[in-house]
């Protein structure tokens, strides 16, 4: 596949809607439910968390500008762990644009289109993803830029009309919760979250301008954050721990208590274009994140996978769930425990590369760095 | 570029436009107009054999405007009809109401639950998870619990001015911080509420003032009633009696335990900080009947708890800024020396109103209607996990002290009464 060059502003406005597209209808729950009003800190947590690791994989990144985490993995540890790496890799890419294209379908079956069969709703997102994917990196990162402000237009529309109805007071008192269930309750968004360090690790080589990317990128995961603890501040304001937790989704449960009387209500509609357009892209990134990784695996080419890997993307989300309650059993206790493993199995990886050349360097020329200038 | 090249490019866009435009008109799940019958309102009752009673009000498509027709009059035909089933549950009941009228229904434009005081005796959670569950149902529905009367009834009765009930119910819900003789509660505050660990929950009341036309005219209210627009002669189920919405409902838990008048309200609505547009009434003199109407148009109200002990003590300060609306005696607002004996009265009256909400729920009803125990368990957390279980007896035993500043910022647009 060629090498399309995206900018780092780009880049890191596709890592605000990975962030928030899909969890900030799910998250909220999952975090109160454990940690009631001090999921705020779960929160931040989660967010030290990806804060972190995606700012290890960028500088490692960076120490490689020209090669993707597959190239550089196989190429130090050699083409056998390059390989189960790159497995890994497209166990991690496939399996999360899985288990969102799932969220994305029965979220819509279950909130507006009781009626339509899921395999719809599937099967209709994964063919425009596929054209996505087999436009590139470029194009989603253009219809990004075209999404997301209409994203964050709607998701802040829904918050400052829900001010009126936010009590504070319901948000008091803070550190009530047990430190056990401030971090159960921050597993789950610190996994969802940790997803940019893959993505991050495949992406980095495709930035043109390097010099900004880090700050792009902390900026797009800062700002996901402070969208995500406004989300869980109105919620909990509104409709205190208890009641947000009975929630599937508590911002749609928000967008539909929102009302400006006589004036503007039911605008759960508004959910619908940050669910539809933010699923979109999430799942048009990990669909081309896991060709990329395939097409490292096997070398084939990606006409073949394209096609191939979206009959995966059709066919999986359907038959690994029974039913919605099972998705969000998985997502609340299961997610976190298969992610944040993986999420720092891909971390280690990259360190254990990026030490082993630096290692390798020292090795073959003491002078190293007078070396690579004049090398060049 | 060559026309040849153009229109090889745009033919394949045009021709996937097209094929988009037919996914346009929607899916599965495309319902017309003509299939739903939009609900505006539900009401709730116990029937005989453990059974639900659902009664749901449903505009008329075809009298929408209002015909003139059957029976004659433009008022004689009622753009809405209002229908019950019963079940063992409520779905069912909605599914029997469904084949009784060949449409599916919509609860997304439902804005009142109103529940018979029988069933609300019994417990209404288990009802209102049906409403919550709903998905186009919305959790702003006010909730209001009938007064001796069945929850049909006040469906079936009619608004001096309105065609609709639940117009009516919701345009008085929004005068309820004009008046503040009232207690607007929607689901959402009813089930947040609930899930505190200590307060009970409140309801709306919502009460029929007259039965049926006949009966009504004997009083005043009645002929009046009879002025604004209930036509002679025209009858039907639809004709009882008329509904008013004050005071509250007092719940513990689920349970319906206890009426709330107006006074009662006004006290609660002045604790709790939701009163925002309050009126009060001060005479103006010693033993004068005359008085000055203030009304306060902003209040805030802070409870600041302390913990002796077992004992807990609550200060409650109030600080209002009122406007006068009218003089009747004279009191000469042209000088500013002449507001503080005002202010005073005002803050009086408010104190009093507070005083009497409280012997409402710390003697009569004995529950923790207010929200104290929330105030305390945020202030002190450490201290509420030992308090919290023996809330209930704790509450009745609050003490309190009541302070309320009164401020009267604005006279109106004349300062003196007329002299003479």
């Amino acid at each position: 596949m060629d090498r399309e060059m995206i900018s780092s502003q780009q880049l890191g406005w596709l890592m605000l809607t990975i962030l928030i597209a899909t969890p900030i209808l799910f998250i909220p729950a999952m975090i109160v439910t454990q940690a009631h009003q001090d999921g705020l800190i779960s929160m931040v947590g989660a967010y030290l968390f990806c804060a972190s690791i995606s700012w290890a994989v960028i500088s490692v990144g960076l120490r490689f500008p020209d090669q993707t985490i597959f190239h550089y993995i196989s190429d130090i540890l050699g083409p056998w762990l390059g390989k189960a790496a790159s497995l890994l890799l497209f166990m991690f890419f496939a399996g999360t644009g899985v288990v969102v294209t799932r969220e994305f379908g029965d979220f819509l079956v279950t909130s507006f289109l009781p009626e339509t069969p899921l395999s719809v709703f599937i099967a209709s997102i994964i063919a425009i993803s596929a054209y996505a994917v087999s436009q590139g990196l470029e194009v989603i990162a253009r219809a990004n830029e075209a999404l997301l402000p209409w994203l964050i237009l709607a998701i802040g529309a829904i918050l400052v009309l829900s001010i009126p109805d936010i009590q504070l007071a319901r948000l008091t008192p803070l550190f009530q919760a047990s430190a056990m269930q401030v971090i159960k309750g921050g597993l789950p968004a610190a996994a969802l979250f940790g997803e940019t360090v893959a993505v991050l690790g495949v992406l980095v080589p495709q930035v043109s301008d390097k010099a900004r990317l880090k700050r792009s990128v902390m900026a797009g995961i800062t700002a996901a954050t402070l969208l995500m603890l406004a989300t869980l501040v109105a919620v909990l304001g509104v409709f205190g721990p208890y009641e947000t937790a009975r929630f599937f989704c508590p911002a749609f449960g928000l967008a539909k208590y929102v009302s400006v009387p006589n004036t503007l209500e039911r605008i759960e509609s508004l959910i619908v274009i940050v669910w539809i357009g933010g699923a979109f892209i999430k799942i048009s990134l990990f669909y081309l994140c896991s060709v990329y990784a395939a097409a490292q695996i096997c070398g084939l080419s990606t006409k073949i996978l394209i096609p191939a890997l979206g009959a995966l993307f059709i066919i999986t989300p359907m038959v690994l769930f029974r039913d919605s309650l099972h998705l969000c059993k998985f997502l609340q206790e299961q997610l976190s425990f298969t992610l944040i493993p993986l999420e720092l199995t891909i971390l280690i990886l990259v360190l254990v590369a990026f030490l082993k050349r630096r290692r390798d360097r020292a090795h073959q020329c003491p002078q190293g760095r007078s070396q690579k200038i004049s090398g060049r | 570029m060559s026309a040849g090249a153009f229109s090889k490019n745009l033919w394949p866009v045009i021709l996937v436009s097209a094929a988009l435009l037919l996914t346009a008109s929607g899916c599965w799940s495309r319902v017309e107009l003509n299939e739903l019958a939009l609900v505006t309102a539900a009401g709730i009752d116990k029937a005989a054999d453990a059974k639900i009673k659902l009664t749901i009000q449903v505009p008329r498509p075809a009298e929408i405007p209002p015909t003139a027709g059957d029976g004659g009059g433009t008022m004689g035909s009622r753009p809405t009809e209002v229908l019950s089933a019963e079940g063992r549950s409520l779905w069912e009941a909605s599914q029997t109401l469904i084949t009784g009228i060949h449409r599916r229904l919509f609860w997304g434009h439902c804005q009142a639950i109103v529940i018979g005081e029988d069933l609300a005796r019994e417990g209404i959670k288990p009802v209102l998870d049906f409403f919550d569950r709903q998905v186009k149902a919305r959790r702003r529905m006010w909730l209001l619990i009938a007064k001796g009367s069945p929850a049909e009834e006040i469906l079936a009765s009619r608004h001096p001015l309105e065609t609709f009930n639940a117009p009516a119910i919701m345009a008085a819900m929004r005068q309820a911080p004009q008046l503040s003789t009232m207690i607007p509660v929607d689901l959402n505050n009813f089930l947040v509420t609930l899930s505190d660990e200590t307060t009970e929950p409140l309801a709306g009341r919502i009460e029929v003032v007259e039965k049926a036309p006949g009966a009504g005219e004997q009083n005043g209210r009645g002929a009046e009633a009879q002025g604004l627009g209930q036509p002679q002669g025209s009858q039907g189920t639809a004709q009882k009696g008329r509904f008013v919405l004050a005071g509250g409902a007092a719940f513990q838990g689920d349970r319906l335990v206890g009426w709330l008048d107006s006074r009662d309200a006004r006290g609660i609505l002045w604790i709790q900080g939701r009163s925002q547009k309050n009126y009060v009434l001060v005479p103006a003199g010693r033993g004068e009947k005359q008085t000055i109407s203030v009304q306060v148009t902003s209040s805030k109200t802070e409870l600041i708890p302390t913990i002796a002990g077992n004992s807990v003590h609550m200060e409650i300060k109030l600080i209002l800024d009122c406007a006068v609306q009218e003089a009747m005696a004279y009191v000469d607002l042209s000088r500013p020396e002449s507001l503080p004996p005002l202010e005073e009265a005002v803050a009086r009256q408010v104190k009093q109103d507070v005083e009497n909400a409280l012997n409402k729920a710390q003697r009569e009803l004995r529950l923790d209607i207010v929200g104290f125990g929330e105030v305390v368990r945020r202030e002190f957390p450490h201290q509420w996990k030992y308090l919290k279980s023996s809330w209930p007896e704790i509450f009745p035993h609050v003490k309190t002290t009541i302070t309320v500043k009164a401020k009267i910022c604005r006279v109106g647009p004349i300062n003196k009464p007329a002299r003479g």
